[in-house]
């Protein structure tokens, strides 16, 4: 059983570079400042809303809690599994008492129960979070879970249909009530729930497994067949559906058929086997529980952001990043933070950190680039952006921000010229058109350059800057 | 005022249709079990042990062979722990003979099997360890001689599980299974946590090892027959095991339960060789293809339509199994439409027995429960190391219900049970529990159910075919009731129990005929039979010999 609560979406890591904002700033130079800051605009924006720094009340306030928090676990981590465990419980109990009144808090310190193995503090919590909110669907959901693995299915089936009371066509749940039902020996119920099932979400392979077995016990072989069919159509991989196929076939008489699918079965079940071998997915280390650990850190300092308060996410975070040491989240976090305080020698010393983690990431590069070049180190900031070049070259980030480079330090100017021309054309944006007519200009090629230009305005043609930027180009030819 | 006296004295009070009375202590069984651990988790700890329930002195009455565990590299003990004898001197007293008898081996137990290897007409064990394996020969004269290196079935240096005697190829000896685990030694020992506590580990950290199967020389000695029958080309984790005749085309099979691989049913050519047709039967994995931490099994016809089933234990959150046999050489995991999964999804279940407690002719269900992990309640709060056994009933239509909480306090009892064992130690015509719990006493259970059905029990005594039965399959028509069993040597979880073979038959007052199909072919029939008796039938002998019990 899993159960997973998150803040926020932490799954929209870019692998590669991301695509850049078309505004113009007007001056190409400035725009090395705005790509750091893109990451912590929204950051900034929150933060003006909150208008939280104002505050001198706030931040004396966040300095004691800072002070206290250095006290508390900034500084030597723990030796021990144990108290690994009892710090997550600490950190998420002491968000639970800052905000006793949102749902979110208490649901995290429930699942962080859960996953320690205290299922019945776990509920206590999820009971607090229906107290808060009584439509807090992922309560019930979590409660099934438990009812299910203490083998009290009827609980199991009351907490997924309260789950569907709130969300009538919530995908899964309706397998889950199927699963219950089974245990129970109801299985015409079952039936239903499971097709319910495909209704809502006619991808679930599961239920299709789940109903050709039901249709097997019923004897009804040939339904039984079709449904294990489908599952394996949408799921070619699951070798379960394998083995439910060689049974039914091997009742419908069909001999041959039975005997290959038992086969597939056979091969699937033994690279299975092979992959779960020594497989220690269920065992954990000092690593793997601070892993644990940091990652309920960054979801902690994630709310609290939210909540406008930068001080202790920027605690919570850099606890998370000395707890794992390859914790992506919680240092992106940290060098939106950095960025946005203007403190960049140490949001470039987190993005350096990225970059050891995810050497072939070329945002990092582009980020660390876009850093030095602010920082006014340009050897730098040109080799880092050389790498997202080299690691992206069918992205046109890259080679526009070189271009951009070089155009800025007047040096290699065919070659910032032939890099915009590049970025053109993988990604004809307004921007790389900005860039180009840059270059153009910078090697002589002025008609080249109103060219350009002029591909800009025919972008956005009520920007009244480009059609400026248009004019004088125009006068001077 | 009295009735709350009764009840409290003679629980009276239970209610349910079987009673189950804990009186281990009225036993002078003063055994206790010792995993032999010093704290540093090896693997091998916590799979002890068996036991067995066999007549090992023919006086009628059902001794007890505790298996027990040895010290591991770090632990010392003053007196060294040993397998101990109990003889049943009737009235629930019994004796420790293990010294007079010459059978407390000292090395790691885990699994056991009795059967008349040499066919001298007494009973032997074979010990399958942790360690160098044992076969004891009995004199017949209430002791027994250590003859493994003779017989050359000492196995090496392994780790062991269940075993078997089974007359493999029709040659009227019995040949012997022995199920090895993995391959654990010290230097190979591991340890991991969950949540920071450490935890054992199983198979998957561990290479997994063949099973070794002996054909009996019929002098005394064995062969290794692997690599011949066919067996030495599946490895896999084997726990408990059964030899079953599932097919019924008269010889004898090999159900290895496997630990978190698929099980084997191994099925017999007739000549001792073997294929493995788990998959194909439907037995190695359950309903959903799921392989299961298997831990015991047993073969038994619960719905009685004359084709034995199996029933498999196996761990937390996975249901114990049964197993049905459609007769066609198929199975159907029957678990949750039969309810015979009840209870068992949070538990670690061992030891097992298709079982009719109250003589209605419907065999129930008896589960041993305790879990792996003896500090399971400080990671996971969904399962405790001590566990209360499952009971379940029988209720005629296929389906199984919970009676545990009103089957007497012997239901009550909370340890962590390993090996299970099931036979009339009393010779009342009920079935009794023994049941051996790691680290601790065992608890003896003696069968008080209010209403009792009538019963037959079926000893046999081979003479063409081995002297134990072992293998004999034996019908029993009792007007609209017929029944099917089968003499087993070595079955549940690493255990031993239940040669004499016992019949409910409820209300059926006399039995109208009883069919034994021996190894090897022959039938032996005798009829109209008087019911509430223990009925020895020999191999070819015109002649029945039975006793009423009263």
């Amino acid at each position: 059983m899993n159960i997973h609560y998150k803040f926020g979406n932490s799954e929209n890591q870019e692998t590669d570079l991301p695509p850049v904002d078309s505004r113009f700033p007007g001056r190409l130079n400035v725009w090395f400042l705005l790509v750091g800051a893109i990451v912590g605009a929204g950051i900034i924006i929150f933060l003006v809303t909150q208008n939280w720094w104002n505050s001198d009340e706030n931040l004396k306030s966040e300095m004691q809690r800072l002070q206290e928090w250095e006290s508390q676990v900034g500084s030597a981590l723990p030796r021990t599994i144990e108290a690994l465990k009892q710090e997550e419980i600490e950190v998420t109990k002491q968000l639970t008492d800052n905000f006793p009144n949102h749902v979110e808090p208490i649901a995290l310190l429930g699942t962080v129960y859960n996953n320690q193995g205290k299922t019945q503090e776990a509920e206590k919590c999820w009971q607090r979070c229906l107290s808060l909110d009584p439509d807090y669907a992922n309560a019930y959901d979590n409660m099934g879970w438990i009812a299910m693995r203490r083998a009290d299915y009827e609980k199991a089936v009351a907490m997924w249909r309260k789950v569907l009371q709130i969300k009538p066509r919530k995908p899964g749940v309706y397998q889950l009530i199927a699963n219950g039902l089974l245990c129970l020996g109801r299985s015409s119920e079952a039936i239903a729930a499971l097709k319910k099932e495909i209704e809502i979400n006619p991808k679930l392979y599961r239920s299709y497994f789940f109903l050709g077995q039901e249709y097997s016990h019923l004897k009804e072989y040939e339904k039984a067949k079709q449904y294990y069919e489908a599952a394996m159509k949408i799921e070619p991989r699951f070798a379960n559906t394998y083995f439910g196929l060689a049974t039914v076939c091997a009742r419908l008489g069909q001999k041959d058929e039975s005997r290959q699918y038992r086969e597939k079965f056979k091969e699937l079940k033994a690279q299975q086997y092979e992959r779960e071998k020594n497989s220690s997915e269920a065992f954990d280390d000092m690593a793997s529980m601070s892993e644990k650990v940091s990652m309920t850190n960054t979801e902690i300092g994630r709310f609290y952001l939210e909540q406008g308060n930068s001080l202790r996410a920027e605690q919570l975070w850099q606890r998370a990043a000395a707890l794992d040491p390859k914790n992506t989240d919680c240092r992106r976090g940290l060098t939106a933070l950095y960025e946005t305080a203007n403190r960049l020698g140490e949001a470039l010393e987190i993005y350096e950190q990225l970059r050891n983690i995810e050497p072939d990431n070329a945002m990092n590069y582009a980020f660390i680039g876009a850093l030095n070049a602010r920082l006014e180190r340009f050897d730098a900031a040109e080799e880092a952006m050389k790498k997202a070049v080299q690691l992206a070259p069918h992205r046109s980030e890259g080679n526009s921000m070189l271009a951009q480079l070089y155009l800025h330090r007047n040096k290699n100017l065919a070659e910032a010229r032939r890099l915009a021309q590049t970025a053109v054309k993988l990604d004809p944006s307004t921007w790389n058109y900005l860039v180009l007519s840059e270059a153009c200009d910078k090697n002589g090629d002025l008609a080249g350059a109103v060219s350009a230009m002029e591909a800009v305005v025919k972008k956005e043609p009520y920007n009244m800057e480009y059609k400026m930027m248009l004019r004088r180009l125009q006068e001077r030819k | 005022m009295m009735p709350v006296l009764l009840c409290a004295f003679y629980n009276v009070c239970d209610g349910g249709p079987v009673v189950l009375r804990n009186i281990t202590k009225e036993t002078g069984i003063t055994f206790r079990h010792t995993d032999g651990g010093s704290g540093e988790r090896y693997a091998v700890e916590p799979f002890s042990a068996g036991l067995a329930l066999f007549d090992y002195d023919n006086d009628g009455n059902i001794d007890i062979y505790f298996l027990n565990g040895a010290p591991l590299k770090g632990t010392k003990f003053d007196i060294s722990p040993k397998n101990a004898l109990y003889r049943n001197e009737g009235n629930w007293k019994f004796t420790d003979v293990t010294k007079k008898a010459g059978v407390g081996d000292t090395g790691f137990g885990l699994g056991v099997t009795i059967g008349d290897y040499d066919n001298d007409g007494d009973p032997d064990i074979y010990l399958n360890n942790y360690g160098p394996n044992v076969l004891y020969r009995n004199n017949g004269n209430g002791t027994f001689t250590d003859v493994t290196e003779k017989a050359g079935v000492g196995c090496g240096f392994k780790m062991g599980a269940g075993t078997c005697f089974l007359d493999m190829d029709k040659d009227g000896d019995l040949d012997l299974y022995v199920s090895n685990y993995f391959d654990f030694t010290y230097e190979k020992h591991t340890t991991h946590t969950v949540h920071g506590i450490p935890v054992y580990v199983g198979p998957g950290f561990y290479p997994d090892i063949p099973d070794i199967i002996y054909r009996n020389n019929g002098d005394g000695t064995f062969t290794d027959a692997s690599k011949a029958s066919g067996v030495a080309g599946h490895v896999g984790p084997g726990m408990g095991m059964v030899c079953s005749d599932y097919d019924n085309d008269g010889d004898t099979d090999i159900f290895v339960a496997n630990d978190m691989k698929g099980n084997f049913l191994f099925e017999n050519d007739g000549t001792g060789k073997f294929e493995d047709v788990g998959l194909f039967a439907g037995v190695a994995y359950d309903l959903n293809g799921e392989q299961h931490g298997s831990m015991g099994v047993d073969s038994g016809d619960y719905d009685n339509d004359g084709w034995l089933d199996f029933h498999e234990t196996s761990y937390q959150t996975q249901w114990a199994t049964l197993y049905r046999n459609l007769g066609d050489g198929i199975f159907e995991d029957v678990t949750p439409v039969t309810g015979a999964g009840t209870g068992t999804l949070p538990l670690v279940t061992w030891g097992n027995s298709i079982v009719d407690f109250d003589n209605d002719g419907f065999r129930d269900i008896f589960i041993a429960c305790g879990h792996i992990q003896d500090n399971i309640e400080r990671y996971d709060d969904t399962a405790t190391y001590l566990e209360r056994n499952i009971l379940l009933m029988n209720t005629g239509d296929g389906k199984f219900v919970d009676i545990s909480d009103k089957s007497g306090d012997g239901m009550n009892v909370k340890l962590s049970s390993r090996g299970a064992g099931f036979d009339d130690l009393d010779n009342d015509g009920d079935i009794d529990v023994v049941i051996l719990n790691s680290r601790r006493e065992p608890t003896i259970l003696r069968n008080d159910s209010p209403s009792k059905g009538h019963w037959i029990q079926v000893r046999l005594r081979g003479t063409k075919s081995n002297r134990s039965g072992v293998g004999a399959h034996v019908k029993v028509v009792a007007g609209d009731l017929t029944l099917v069993d089968e003499v087993h040597s070595g079955r549940g979880y690493q255990s031993h129990y239940g040669m004499r073979l016992h019949f409910g038959l409820g209300n059926r007052e006399k039995v109208d005929r009883i069919e034994v199909r021996w190894i090897g072919g022959g039938v032996d029939v005798r009829e109209n039979l008087a019911v509430d008796r223990l009925l020895t039938i020999t191999e070819g002998d015109g002649k029945t010999i039975g006793r009423t019990i009263e």
